[in-house]
């Protein structure tokens, strides 16, 4: 059964006189429990694709359907609830609330989904053991490695145990070493049944995936099922 | 402006020479236009509230100048004689000299003028009229401007008069009508021939008002009526005015060299030549330097908020251009241009917002000036002084300059101290790391301790406030940074902190019992002491407070987002509490005096009316009978000379002008006022009986002699030895000081006994006014104004004098609250500026918040919140240092006793309430902006 399918999304951003038509009418579906890769040379419109499908951004025209809602006809507020309660995000780095210490960032999401606070901090506190950061549950995110960093960010999208992850470059930030580690950490989650969508310019990490998707110019150019490197 | 310039030049010079660095500093500026209006409007206020201190001072000045020109026009000197004594002056009358264009001789006296219809009764009256004798032909001649004299016509003949506007409007006739004057027991009925306007001799004024009752009488009509004088008055005068070669204001240069040839002339008489012009001036000048002065002491508090905003505006841009500028410095760029291209930018700001702020600085003196106006149309009409809006262009350019060099010193400050970051530190945002501190700065911050326990030792023997506040604030800072890695850094900085913060509420009352009294920079250095500390104090424990806030909300998530920024950005948010708590503190202040002042009717008009309850004042030329009030109802009457006095303070070569009033045993008997200081003696009976049985001594108010405004200067206190002379005869004598009154709102001048007048005034001591005790106060004055309208009759309650008097000081913090309110708008701005750089700033983390599944409306309300913490913690502060310095200083009298703490709940609540309104209506922009932030915008936005 599809947990999510795009049906025509079109895209354009307009800034004065210019228009961009980031993405032309483009149909797409995820499986439950399916792992995605997109790829694609840059400016052809990937983030904007992940952010339309998600819902951080508005389109022009088609739908995308959740079971038998279409996300764009809901309110931002209803929107904003879905998202807090089935999905989780990882961005490239350095996208962590720095006032806030690691686990005050993962448990983010679980007390807006509207979890008890101490029920929160426990799962906060646990999926950050999983990520191996234990011993940095304290620290602002400016005292963290990038790869510590990029850790919280899927622990943090992983707390509120989503439905959905959609992760864009989420190892554009780090070493191979700890891309690695990272990629790992989602390969598992995945294997637990979590829908994952990762915009990659990694060849070594799009071919980790169940599904390659290629984009040029806003459009889905192929769509590829890959045999499974590892689990 | 030559300072202007010159501080200028250096950015001029790196905006035309360094064309990156230009680039660099004019593209900031250019991109984002609303912020940059945003940080001109905030530091254009402090540029603003400085020009408008100088301007209201200009005013004044120009106000009182204005006036000396409409009472005196182009005469510079008189010389002045009792009438019998005329002809002491005739050699000074044929004086010729190159440095003089006019000499005029003139007969005047005082008297009363009413309009008398045939029943004997007063429709109209004048009670203090002067009638004046001269050759119009003469007069027109005096001085190089027959029209500066304001006199035109002829001479009147007998029965006639040419009479004043002044008088013409207060009797209601013109042309044609009649009047009649009373002086020395006499009267006579005069014909108005001819109108004449204030101006020059026809509003030539011997008295101390700034109206002339004049009515120019046909020569020997004043000899006539003193003639056979049927009561005991003060004398007509025989003058000669002279006036200076050149024009009304330049003749003032020759001030010295006609003085001198004056007295030449006069050699050999006691006759003393009064510089009445020069004296004018004078006082023009000191009163509007001293209003000034009082506004810039005041608006100094406004000004200090305006400055933490301008390193606050400064710091933003800069933390916000961190990485930017970390890459530059990676890229190579030397660390002096890096501070060039940021100073550059920031001067470019600084010199819009001194240009815009010296506008709108005439635009709120304007404002003040119109409420002055207000205030003095309130006094007595006689005393009232037109306002004239005016400035100088040199005071424009001082606000101008003032303004400019306090931005630059900021921004090259702020710029060399975020400079000298670490470039990694930058590129990652990290905080940079505190080091311990070096030997030497150990060592020097010793010597600050060191510095300021010498300053509080030598504060206290020399009882000076401000020495030993500055004292203790320095040992306060020193130890807290010598001591910085020896202890705990929370236990050090409380103690410090919490030290200084006592001492600066207690220094106060200590320096009065010790015998000091509370200058206005010692007020300035409390208040900016106790700020610093409460600041201090607050910002080290801000976690726990914030923490306990965050609980008390039940740990919502909007609580803690709105809270975790002010509490990582410590000094950002530090800077920004203080800002309101400056200005917070001197308007609650001001509040509080203002509502303690306001309720003194009670205890004032027992203190300066003593057990009377009408003051009367009459013509000295035709004094009351006070003899037959009595009869009339009065249950004790205690008559006064009252006399024009040239008094010399203690160690001072200048004369000033005073009143002088000389009682007799009935105003002892009767119950006088209250003295604050009586010196050695047991009772406040016992020092007038003193003064009675001594002709050498004297009693004065806390305000004799001072001309500024603000709090007492006293120029004058017991022991010292002062003269009293009299200007017409020259006769001199010394008196000593004996005891103190806390004010003289009756305006009696110095006290001494009658006799003591007497001797020095001869037969021009007259008692002219009372004292008087009766049942019912106001109908009592209504018949005694009615009866002796001939003698110029003025009779008031004293709790009506003391009312009014109190509603003008009230009316005079309202009006120092409203300038200072515009620091209230420093703080408000203060809080838009800072939450519309906020938004700005973390713009991508909303996007990845509201990609979280934050709804908008939490993300507006988290700002809010995040703004109305840091307004409340620094109003707070504000009002409770306001509280407590003013009830610490009733508790030490510093004000005069019987002055009990209140709380303006009214006032203090509208100034929470309305600061609160305004930082929240400052914040609703941004905060709504913040909401409207599209995440998937923000997220592509680079940090
Ligand atoms: N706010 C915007 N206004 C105008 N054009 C935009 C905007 N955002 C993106 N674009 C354009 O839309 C197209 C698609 O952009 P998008 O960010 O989706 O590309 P991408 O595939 O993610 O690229 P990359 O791999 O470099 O991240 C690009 O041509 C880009 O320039
Ligand atoms: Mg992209």
């Amino acid at each position: 059964m599809a947990i999510l399918e795009a049906r025509g999304v079109r895209k354009v951003y307009r800034s004065g006189a210019q228009e961009v038509e980031a993405l032309r009418s483009v149909d797409f579906a995820a499986e439950a429990g399916e792992w995605v890769s997109v790829m694609g040379p840059s400016g052809s419109g990937k983030t904007t694709l992940l952010n339309c499908l998600s819902g951080l951004d508005d389109i022009d025209a088609g739908a995308v359907l959740l079971g038998d809602r279409e996300l764009h006809s809901m309110s931002d507020a209803e929107r904003t609830q879905h998202r807090a309660a089935s999905m989780g995000f990882i961005f490239q780095a350095y996208n962590l609330i720095p006032v806030f210490s690691a686990v005050e960032n993962v448990e983010l999401p679980l007390l807006l989904a509207g979890a008890d606070a101490r029920d929160a901090r426990r799962r906060a506190t646990e999926t950050l053991e999983r990520m191996g950061l234990s011993h940095r549950l304290r620290n602002r995110p400016n005292e963290l490695s990038g790869g510590e960093q990029q850790r919280v960010t899927v622990a943090r999208a992983l707390a509120g145990r989503p439905q959905v992850v959609w992760a864009d470059e989420p190892t554009g930030a780090l070493d191979s070493e700890t891309a690695a580690i990272v990629m790992d950490l989602l390969a598992e989650l995945n294997g637990e049944g979590l829908t994952l969508i990762v915009v990659t310019h990694d060849e070594g990490v799009g071919r980790r995936a169940h599904r390659l998707v290629q984009m040029r110019d806003g459009l889905i150019v192929s769509d590829e099922r890959l045999a499974r490197v590892s689990a | 402006m030559i300072i202007a310039i010159a501080l200028s030049l250096p950015f001029i010079v790196i905006l035309i020479a360094r064309p990156v660095l230009r680039r660099l500093a004019l593209r900031n500026a250019v991109r984002r236009p609303r912020e940059t209006l945003l940080v001109i409007t905030g530091s254009m206020l402090a540029t603003a509230l400085m020009t408008a201190a100088f301007v209201v001072g200009d005013t004044f000045d120009a106000s009182l100048r204005a006036n000396a020109y409409t009472q005196l026009g182009p005469i510079d000197e008189v010389a002045s004689v009792p009438l019998a004594d005329a002809s002491v002056l005739d050699h000074l009358a044929a004086l010729r000299s190159p440095q003089i264009d006019g000499v005029l001789r003139a007969t005047t006296t005082g008297a009363s003028a009413a309009v008398v219809n045939s029943a004997g009764i007063a429709s109209a009256a004048a009670p203090k009229a002067q009638l004046l004798e001269m050759d119009f032909a003469a007069a027109r001649t005096f001085g190089g401007d027959a029209s500066a004299t304001g006199i035109s016509g002829t001479t009147p003949g007998p029965g006639q008069a040419a009479i004043a506007q002044p008088l013409a409007d207060r009797l209601h006739i013109g042309v044609g009508s009649t009047f009649t004057a009373f002086a020395f027991g006499h009267s006579v009925q005069l014909r108005v021939v001819q109108l004449l306007p204030q101006r020059g001799i026809a509003g030539w004024w011997t008295g101390r008002e700034f109206v002339s009752y004049n009515a120019f009488v046909a020569p020997g009509t004043i000899a006539r009526l003193a003639a056979n004088s049927k009561v005991v008055a003060a004398p007509p005068q025989s003058s000669v005015l002279v006036s200076n070669l050149g024009g009304v204001e330049s003749g003032d240069a020759r001030t010295a060299a006609v003085v001198h040839t004056m007295d030449a002339a006069l050699a050999g008489t006691p006759v003393k030549v009064e510089t009445v012009k020069h004296d004018a001036l004078d006082l023009a000048k000191t009163a509007g330097k001293s209003l000034t002065q009082l506004y810039q002491a005041l608006g100094f508090f406004a000004v200090a908020a305006g400055i933490l905003l301008l390193i606050n505006i400064f710091r933003m841009l800069a933390e916000e251009r961190r990485s930017e500028l970390g890459m530059l410095r990676a890229m190579g760029m030397k660390r002096r241009s890096l501070v060039g291209a940021f100073a550059s930018e920031g001067w470019l700001y600084a010199v819009v917002a001194c240009a815009v702020g010296m506008l709108a600085g005439l635009g709120v003196a304007r404002l003040v000036m119109a409420g002055a106006a207000r205030i003095f149309n309130q006094r007595d009409p006689d005393f009232r002084l037109p306002i004239r809006f005016h400035f100088t262009t040199q005071s424009l350019q001082i606000g101008f300059t003032l303004g400019l060099v306090i931005a630059v010193i900021t921004i090259v400050a702020t710029s060399v101290s975020i400079s000298r970051f670490n470039i990694i530190a930058a590129v990652r945002d990290l905080d940079t790391e505190k080091h311990a501190p070096r030997r030497w700065a150990r060592v020097a911050w010793g010597v600050v301790v060191l510095l300021g326990a010498t300053l509080l030792f030598a504060g206290i023997t020399s009882h000076g406030v401000v020495a030993m506040l500055l004292g203790g604030g320095f040992a306060a800072v020193g130890t807290r940074f010598a001591l910085r890695d020896r202890i705990a850094g929370r236990l050090l900085v409380t103690v410090t902190a919490g030290s200084a913060l006592l001492w600066g509420v207690a220094a106060v009352s200590v320096a009065v019992a010790l015998g000091g009294d509370l200058p206005i920079a010692g007020f300035i250095v409390q208040g900016v002491l106790l700020v610093i500390a409460a600041v201090v104090l607050v910002t080290e424990y801000q976690g726990e407070i914030g923490g306990a806030l965050s609980r008390l909300s039940g740990r919502r998530l909007s609580v803690r987002l709105g809270l975790a920024y002010p509490l990582a950005r410590r000094s950002r948010t530090m800077l920004t509490i203080a800002q309101f708590a400056i200005v917070v503190f001197i308007l609650v202040y001001i509040s509080v005096l203002a509502a303690m002042f306001g309720s003194q009717t009670d205890s004032v008009t027992a203190k300066v009316g003593g057990r009377a309850t009408v003051y009367v004042e009459s013509n000295r030329a035709n004094p009351v009978p006070f003899g037959q009030l009595k009869a009339a109802g009065a249950q004790a009457v205690a008559p006064l000379v009252n006399v024009v006095a040239d008094v010399t303070p203690p160690h001072a070569t200048k004369s000033t002008k005073s009143f002088m009033s000389g009682f007799d045993s009935s105003f002892v008997s009767m119950g006088p006022p209250v003295l604050s200081d009586r010196g050695r003696f047991q009772t406040d009976a016992d020092a007038y009986n003193y003064v009675l049985s001594h002709p050498d001594t004297a009693m004065v108010d806390d305000f004799f002699l001072s001309q500024g405004a603000g709090p007492p200067s006293a120029a004058v206190s017991i022991g010292d030895v002062i003269t009293i002379t009299d200007p017409l005869s020259g006769r001199s004598q010394h008196v000593t000081i004996v005891a103190r009154s806390q004010n003289d709102w009756l305006g009696n001048g110095g006290l001494t006994s009658a006799a003591t007048l007497r001797s020095i005034y001869g037969p021009s001591a007259v008692a002219s006014h009372a004292y008087v005790r009766v049942a019912s106060s106001a109908s009592f004055s209504h018949t005694l104004e009615a009866r002796y309208y001939q003698q110029g009759a003025k009779a008031d309650p004293i709790r009506s004098l003391v009312e009014q008097r109190l509603s003008r000081q009230t009316q005079f913090f309202t009006l120092m609250r409203a300038f200072l309110a515009v620091g209230l708008v420093i703080g408000v701005a203060g809080i838009g500026v800072i939450m519309v750089r906020a938004v700005r700033e973390r713009r991508r983390q909303v996007g990845v918040l509201r990609s979280l599944g934050f709804p908008a409306a939490q993300v507006s309300n988290a700002f809010a919140i995040e703004a109305m913490f840091i307004a409340m913690e620094g109003v707070l502060i504000g009002v409770v240092l306001g509280f407590l310095c003013t009830w610490s200083i009733t508790l030490s009298n510093s004000f005069g006793d019987g002055l009990s703490f209140r709380v303006p709940v009214t006032a203090v609540s509208l100034l929470v309430g309305g600061t609160l309104l305004g930082a929240l209506l400052a914040t609703w922009g941004p905060a709504s902006s913040a909401a409207k932030i599209k995440p998937a915008v923000a997220l592509r936005i680079a940090d």
